[in-house]
């Protein structure tokens, strides 16, 4: 359980700091977010059960709402409220057997 | 399995409750704490992606200084357009006028926003920053509009926010008409009568008729003219002058009056 805390607190520092890059310094580079598709990576290859997802989904999504001029937690229900959807659809009408060689996250 | 659980379904109902708690009474002193925590951070990043960007496209420090200059040569030959049409007495009087009703504040951009166009500036409320306020960069050249405030910071929207609009004047053409932002640092000029004759090129400057902005402050130059037969209104993309890869710093003028907000 502690490992768990610990890896969750490490995954969203990191997704803190690249946050902080992306809207500062990447900006000027472009306008795709590679947080938005680690997010989504983390979605889609994770076990239905597992909520490191959904986590990280809320923690992206307030972040987005913190560092714009949206409410706060509009944009972190939604993608939570999206991930959960995904996982739905995921685990309710796709099989994708060859991904099982893929590592649990 | 289950993913729509009831402690999931209770929990984002929890959640619900304490943003709407939130966003009634604390949304400003926490976006102002976050801030607060990566300022320094943030904004060294800043100019070092103003740095690289700039390295990137093979242009030094002295194509810098050349952009600004340029942009206040623009700003100049705006106002010698408007000179022309207008005679000695008013023009004073005009001058005087919007000397009187505003100063600079100058403020030091933070970060972009991801979703939209707009800029966190770090200037805020106990600096006297108002919703409303225009913000303009060195020459005269249009920013957007401060949209956000909060004790330490504010939020700017360019002038490229999708769909945002603002009166404008083409002094040498006396055309009115509207820009319209389109996102993505794009900026079109919309509802111009079909009679009047565009020019490829011509300056864009705001108009007063909108109350939100002084006239007379650069925005960009006309461009990709599009005149369709059925149409009512002709429309052309508009240049913008500004580059932000270059802005590092911004001057909010403060207004007495705000109309239209």
């Amino acid at each position: 359980m502690i490992k768990e805390i610990f890896k969750t607190l490490i995954l969203l520092l990191a997704m803190y700091y690249l946050f902080i890059f992306e809207a500062s310094y990447l900006s000027f580079f472009t306008s795709f977010s590679f947080l938005i598709l680690f997010v989504l990576v983390i979605n889609v290859l994770e076990e239905p059960q597992g909520r490191i997802g959904l986590i990280s989904a809320f923690f992206f999504g307030l972040m987005l709402d913190i560092y714009s001029a949206h409410y706060i937690g509009l944009m972190a229900l939604s993608f939570s409220l999206v991930s959960l959807l995904l996982k739905f659809i995921l685990f309710k009408y796709v099989r994708i057997p060859s991904l099982s060689w893929i590592p649990k996250i | 399995m289950k993913i729509f659980t009831k402690k999931r379904i209770t929990i984002f109902v929890i959640l619900l409750v304490c943003f709407l708690i939130i966003n009634s009474f604390l949304k400003d002193g926490i976006k102002n704490f976050v801030y607060s925590k990566s300022e320094s951070l943030m904004a060294s990043l800043w100019n070092k992606g103003s740095e690289q960007a700039f390295s990137n496209k093979n242009q030094e420090e002295l194509n810098k200084k050349l952009i600004e200059e340029n942009q206040k040569l623009l700003s100049d030959l705006a106002d010698l357009q408007n000179i022309k049409e207008e005679n000695e007495f008013l023009r004073n009087s005009l001058e005087l006028g919007l000397e009187k009703d505003f100063d600079l504040m100058l403020g030091r951009v933070i970060s972009k926003d991801l979703l939209s166009d707009s800029l966190l500036v770090n200037i805020g409320s106990n600096d006297g920053v108002k919703k409303g306020f225009p913000v303009i960069v060195s020459g005269k050249v249009l920013l957007g509009k401060v949209v956000d405030v909060y004790p330490s910071y504010s939020r700017v929207m360019l002038i490229t926010q999708k769909n945002n609009l603002i009166d404008v004047e083409i002094p040498d053409s006396e055309i009115f008409a509207l820009s319209k932002g389109e996102g993505n640092l794009n900026l079109t000029l919309d509802m111009v009568a079909r009679d009047k004759e565009l020019k490829e090129g011509s300056l864009v400057v705001t108009s007063a008729m909108g109350g939100n902005y002084p006239a007379g402050l650069l925005m960009g130059k006309v461009k990709n003219i599009k005149k369709i037969d059925n149409e009512t209104y002709q429309m052309a993309d508009i240049e913008k002058v500004f580059d932000l890869s270059v802005i590092n710093n911004v001057f909010i003028i403060k207004i007495a009056e705000i109309y239209n907000d």
